[in-house]
């Protein structure tokens, strides 16, 4: 129960709604003139140590979803694909230089307890002024315990500029080579942040053979991951015999419940038989094979777009068209002045 | 343009040579001897020249033209091919010191040389007819393999067949020294192994 009266927000800093609830959460006044008994109170975002540790961790039900049943998956519950995030003995979190500043971990915190250094690291960190808000305990607090009903997450969000963005880039590449599963983690959160329930194999699984196997709208998601760019030409080879046996072991149909996906980091250079092999195959068997560059879920992530099969659809390129520049700019107005590297590889192919 | 193997001792124009020289090389005429000491001493053979002794068994059993493209040209797609005017074969190769077995890679690999070439369409041929994979020896995990070739003929309507050295230079060995003609259709619409 809380009582009056208005506290306000740190200035630059998001903010949630809190509502009411019938459990005391002996909430310090060191910021508030005095507590309200019912309604709903604006609060600056902070991290409280909660026990679910939503940035940290996802629930097996987040990522043990019913696509294909009994297929065998990676179980990893790690949020941060590069992990960055410490479980420390003493139950608190804390981030390391490993962070990308995907913002992965921004979005998954439901009262923005995190937010992404605008200084010179980009480095994620948590809001550790709890010790105003809330009084201390020795029980981890529960954030069910704090929300009961849907927080605005429309406060929680942070502005893309050009040297995070190239911050990212750059780690990227890195930690693909560097980190096991780096790619498919980090793939499998993005698209169950932008609302597309999946599931990614583990390495050295033979029993699934897709990497990344997703829903949306009824259609099988079915996808190759790789962001070592090495063999782009395997890639396609790979999902055509993805779409055989989840044609004839599952019996999805091919062009109506089937979309094939390689989600790669950087397009391949022009002289590359990829583009025109690509063409062959949807000349021949009548099957687009779609190319996303991961970054641009982590731009969708960041611009809080929902996606759906409709949109995928629009990132199809063969040597007709080598570039998904023009999806891009019809998707995020500003693009120009947001990615450096708009017109590169990661866009288009390299000459 | 076929390229001969290179053999001292065999003279390239006489393509009954190719047996006498190993039959006289181990004193035996017995078929499968001598075909085994062929299979021994292939494994040690240059991608090259295991690439050309393919394109020449299939040339001696009967097709009339095959093709087959140098190490490290990598303007050319596909390893071999047979070319006819109606039933061109796409032929992937893989000698045994890239990988020994046909294995699922190769079945893919199979299956993309047929689809570029009825796309790009410089070679006639049909959907039906098969695209070969050849390699040392036949898939360690049969069943996998198998498995995945009938999985593409159901999805995509395309034969994809395979085949190892010991086989091929069995079929050369009936046609070249028994004189037995070998039916080219069986492998023109082979799927899965070849059984000999």
């Amino acid at each position: 129960m809380f009582e009056k009266l208005s506290p306000k927000p740190k200035s630059n800093q998001n903010s949630f709604l809190l509502k009411d609830t019938s459990k005391n959460l002996n909430i310090s006044s060191s910021l508030y003139e005095g507590a309200i008994k019912s309604g709903e109170v604006e609060v600056p975002c902070l991290c409280i140590n909660c026990e679910e540790k939503y940035c940290f961790q996802y629930s097996l039900d987040e990522i043990d979803h019913d696509i294909l049943e009994g297929l065998p998956h990676n179980n990893d519950l790690r949020v941060c694909p590069a992990n960055a995030i410490v479980l420390n003995e003493d139950n608190t979190l804390e981030i390391n230089s490993n962070c990308f500043s995907c913002g992965l971990c921004v979005y998954r915190c439901p009262i923005g307890g995190i937010r992404i250094d605008r200084g010179k690291s980009f480095k994620a960190e948590f809001f550790t002024d709890s010790s105003q808000l809330f009084a201390k305990s020795d029980l981890a607090i529960s954030v069910h315990d704090v929300v009961n009903q849907v927080v605005s997450k429309d406060n929680i969000k942070f502005s893309i500029d050009p040297q995070h963005l190239s911050r990212v880039y750059r780690l990227l590449e890195v930690h693909s080579k560097r980190i096991q599963d780096f790619d498919l983690i980090l793939t499998r959160n993005l698209f169950i942040g932008l609302g597309i329930a999946n599931k990614v194999s583990a390495k050295g699984n033979n029993d699934n053979r897709f990497d990344f196997l997703g829903l949306a709208n009824n259609k099988y998601l079915l996808g190759e991951v790789d962001f070592k760019g090495s063999d782009f030409l395997s890639l396609n080879r790979r999902i055509l015999e993805d779409i055989t046996v989840l044609n004839n072991r599952y019996d999805k149909e091919i062009n109506s419940e089937i979309l094939p996906l390689l989600i790669i980091l950087g397009f391949p250079n022009k002289r590359s038989d990829y583009y025109e092999v690509t063409k062959d195959i949807k000349d021949v068997l009548g099957i687009k094979i779609y190319t996303l560059p991961v970054h641009i879920l982590l731009l969708f992530q960041w611009n809080h777009f929902l996606l759906d099969d409709s949109i995928l659809e629009s990132f199809y390129v063969d040597i007709d068209n080598m570039s998904i520049e023009d999806t891009i700019k019809e998707l995020i107005d500003d693009i120009h002045d947001i990615d450096p590297y708009f017109g590169n590889n990661f866009y288009k192919y390299l000459k | 343009m076929i390229r001969k193997l290179q053999n001292k001792n065999v003279s390239i124009n006489d393509k009954d040579s190719f047996f006498d020289y190993w039959r006289s090389k181990i004193n035996s005429g017995d078929k499968s001897v001598c075909i085994n000491h062929i299979y021994e001493d292939v494994k040690n053979q240059k991608i090259n020249s295991f690439y050309q002794l393919v394109g020449e068994c299939f040339e001696s059993i009967g097709f009339k033209e095959v093709s087959v493209t140098r190490d490290g040209d990598t303007n050319n797609r596909m390893d071999a091919i047979i070319i006819d005017d109606s039933y061109s074969i796409p032929i992937e190769i893989k000698s045994p010191r890239e990988v020994e077995y046909v294995n699922i890679k190769s079945i893919r690999q199979a299956l993309e040389n047929k689809i570029v070439l009825l796309s790009r369409k410089f070679h006639n041929t049909t959907y039906e007819c098969t695209s070969l994979a050849v390699a040392y020896d036949l898939p360690q995990d049969r069943s996998e393999v198998n498995t995945i070739v009938g999985y593409i003929y159901k999805s995509f309507g395309i034969n994809v067949g395979y085949l190892d050295i010991k086989t091929l230079l069995s079929i050369r060995w009936n046609v070249e020294v028994d004189n037995i003609q070998f039916d080219l259709n069986d492998i023109r619409t082979l799927k899965g192994a070849l059984n000999v």
